[in-house]
């Protein structure tokens, strides 16, 4: 999921970059006092997600949870992925301190979408299970797309990328699926709030 | 709050523990073996990067001289250009792995091309000159007058392949241990670091507050 240094185009870069400065200030903005703490700690799951590696498929695939992150945090998880990028390029070299801004907004923007969509879904018992199922699964199937436009932009042939990507990520998207459900539905039961709660 | 937060870290707390140390980096390493530059990609983790698009481009100008594939156990091999034997090129290897995987390793004239042998007679010269000089009649005479065994570029030849056997191993383990991916210290530092940056973002915040 993370794209390598040197493989995408300036204007990409830089638009990528644009687009997550954005997303970071809205999402520091609407993070309140309260929930530091628990962006701290998904941020650190998300930092140790990624090491998780599924060895099905072509490529080399691994744990997102931008899915979970998104539900939970909305806006928040834009400052959170950042972080968590970050220091993955850092310790892990995984993606790149160039390629940062397009990482973080190829994961961000879907789980943001997640949010918007799977939120409302998650009051109701008989409907959470499927609605976490959806986020996760959806959120890396957005996040492979995002990626597919990033390097189809840079280079030619968005729809083969596009396929490629996909298909190497959905045993990922299943996963995902399941672990975001199992999370959802265990976090509505210990903290109903934090998962009905209109505004997080 | 308190119990979600409980949660949290012991959801983080397995992700730490049942973390194997893989993932999400593609590597490419290469060497010489008898004019041969013999190559192997991997992700981080020790899995082959398969059917993976290697690009042979000189450094100095990025003009690609080659393109090849790596196997199914993806390793790769070509005989070094012509071009770049003729022109010393330094070899820049790309491999993309596709999915925007992309890394290089830089492969030098140095590393692959013989050592120059111009100098050779120079030292001859000097050596004869030494020779006739006063210095060189405290050495013993026997070793003076011993003419060598072998023709000095057969036996620079002898001496390269026997080092490049020698050598292959130790490139193999090279090659492995910088494959070894993050370890818990790594993963440990990073957790400390997102703790550190939201306690800044929560004084920032607190802060805000408090105006």
């Amino acid at each position: 999921m993370h794209i390598s240094e040197g493989v995408l185009s300036a204007p990409v870069l830089i638009g990528g970059g644009v687009l997550t400065v954005i997303g970071t200030g809205i999402g520091l903005h609407r993070l309140d006092y309260d929930r530091i703490m628990n962006t701290a700690i998904l941020t650190s799951a998300f930092f140790v997600a990624s090491l998780v590696h599924v060895p099905i498929g072509p490529g080399s695939i691994h744990l997102v949870l931008n899915g979970l992150l998104g539900i939970i945090l909305g806006w928040a998880c834009f400052p959170a992925i950042l972080v968590a990028l970050l220091l993955q390029a850092v310790f892990f070299q995984f993606g790149g301190l160039l390629v940062l801004g397009v990482n973080t907004f190829n994961m961000a923007a879907p789980a943001l979408l997640c949010y918007y969509l799977v939120r409302p879904l998650l009051a109701r018992p008989k409907t959470r299970g499927v609605a976490g199922f959806a986020g996760g699964a959806l959120a890396i199937f957005l996040a492979a797309l995002c990626m597919a436009l990033s390097l189809a932009l840079s280079d030619s042939g968005f729809l083969a990328t596009a396929k490629l990507v996909v298909i190497a990520n959905l045993p990922i998207m299943l996963i995902e699926g399941i672990v975001t459900m199992f999370a959802i539905t265990f976090l509505a039961k210990v903290t109903p709030d934090l998962i009905t709660g209109s505004r997080p | 709050m308190k119990q979600l937060s409980i949660f949290l870290s012991i959801l983080l707390l397995c992700l730490v523990i049942t973390t194997p140390v893989n993932a999400h980096k593609v590597n490419v390493f290469a060497y010489v073996e008898a004019g041969t530059i013999i190559g192997e990609t991997s992700f981080s983790g020790g899995r082959p990067a398969q059917n993976a698009e290697i690009l042979v481009q000189d450094r100095a100008t990025g003009a690609v001289l080659l393109q090849t594939r790596s196997d199914s156990q993806g390793t790769f091999s070509f005989s070094v250009p012509d071009r770049a034997r003729d022109e010393r090129l330094d070899l820049l290897i790309v491999v993309r792995a596709g999915e925007g995987h992309r890394n290089e390793w830089l492969l030098t004239a140095e590393d692959y091309l013989p050592v120059e042998t111009d100098t050779a007679p120079d030292d001859q010269s000097h050596a004869a000159s030494e020779r006739q000089s006063p210095v060189a009649i405290e050495l013993p005479p026997q070793q003076i007058a011993l003419p060598p065994p072998w023709p000095e570029d057969q036996l620079q030849q002898i001496i390269e392949t026997a080092v490049e056997k020698q050598v292959a191993p130790l490139k193999r383990l090279m090659l492995e241990t910088r494959q070894s991916g993050p370890g818990l210290r790594d993963i440990l530092g990073g957790i400390g670091y997102i703790v550190g940056i939201f306690g800044v973002i929560a004084l920032i915040k607190s802060q805000k507050g408090e105006k």
